[in-house]
């Protein structure tokens, strides 16, 4: 058989495909055969040496067949996709990019405040310990009352003060393992 | 070798070659011959899936009056090359263990 007649059989075999999928595995092909027929072949002995027109038609297309739906991303369409998506992002970037600062800005005061609860708590009921000291050689019931209250203050104050540090810690590594993952999954 | 196997190992074969330079597809099939067995049917779709998921990127040359198309590696490319090495140690680590298991049976 001729470099001709095979590619000919091929295509028709494989005519089920696209026609940029089949001019790829007929152009793939005839440069394997042009190649074996530079590096000593005869063209017969070069297109012998070949799978059989049949099996090589049936595993492209089965091959076609699981790769459905995984396209080239050369493909037109999807690049047509992507750059609608591109303008579309860029129109709506400049909406995307307030509504970002806006979260961030509250979630940078939530956390101020919660902050400034905290410390508030921790270092004014300490101050309220020390005052209830001094207070309690004068008036003892009420510089009782004063301790009791700073301590508690105090120590819920440092209390919520590590459980914000925990929940604040664990954020930012879920965050990093998110990004991390969406990283992957894009490789 | 087990199909599976054989699969699993051919995507980094490929992209080995390339790691000296740029290659066509017949090139690929003389240089892997004596390593695996590898006819033009299996290279095809592997060259394919290498290019769809950029791991080689394609240029098309003009040689002896015709086009031949030339793979090179890409840092995707070099990245599964890498990958497969690792998962490979896990895969020795698990046969030097199931080897000694058969050994004192």
């Amino acid at each position: 058989m001729t470099k001709k007649e095979y590619l000919k059989k091929l295509k028709k075999a494989i005519s089920a495909l696209d026609k940029s999928d089949s001019k790829s595995i007929i152009d793939y092909y005839g440069e394997i055969i042009d190649d074996k027929i530079e590096s000593g072949y005869g063209e017969e002995k070069a297109v012998e040496s070949l799978e059989s027109v049949q099996s090589v038609a049936e595993r492209v297309l089965e091959e076609f067949g699981s790769q459905r739906g995984r396209k080239k991303p050369s493909d037109g369409e999807t690049r047509k996709k992507k750059t609608g998506r591109t303008v579309l992002v860029i129109c709506l970037s400049p909406f995307i990019a307030i509504l970002a600062i806006c979260l961030f800005v509250l979630i940078l005061a939530l956390a101020v405040a919660a902050a400034a609860i905290v410390f508030g708590l921790s270092v004014g009921g300490a101050a309220t310990f020390v005052f209830g000291i001094v207070e309690a050689f004068s008036n003892l019931p009420k510089g009782l009352t004063s301790i009791g209250f700073g301590a508690a203050a105090s120590a819920f104050g440092v209390f919520a003060a590590v459980v914000l540090w925990a929940a604040f810690k664990r954020m930012i590594s879920k965050y990093i393992e998110y990004r991390k993952n969406k990283r992957e999954a894009k490789i | 070798m087990d199909v599976q196997l054989k699969r699993g190992a051919l995507e980094p074969l490929v992209l080995s070659v390339m790691l000296k330079g740029e290659t066509y597809g017949y090139e690929l099939i003389k240089k892997l011959s004596p390593v695996i067995d590898i006819s033009e049917s299996t290279l095809y779709p592997i060259l394919r899936r290498l290019e769809a998921d950029r791991r080689v990127s394609v240029k098309s040359v003009e040689h002896n009056g015709r086009l031949r198309k030339y793979y090179s590696i890409t840092p995707l490319g070099r990245e599964r090359i890498k990958e497969f090495l690792d998962d490979w140690k896990s895969v020795a680590k698990a046969c030097e263990y199931i080897e000694k298991e058969y050994e004192n049976d």
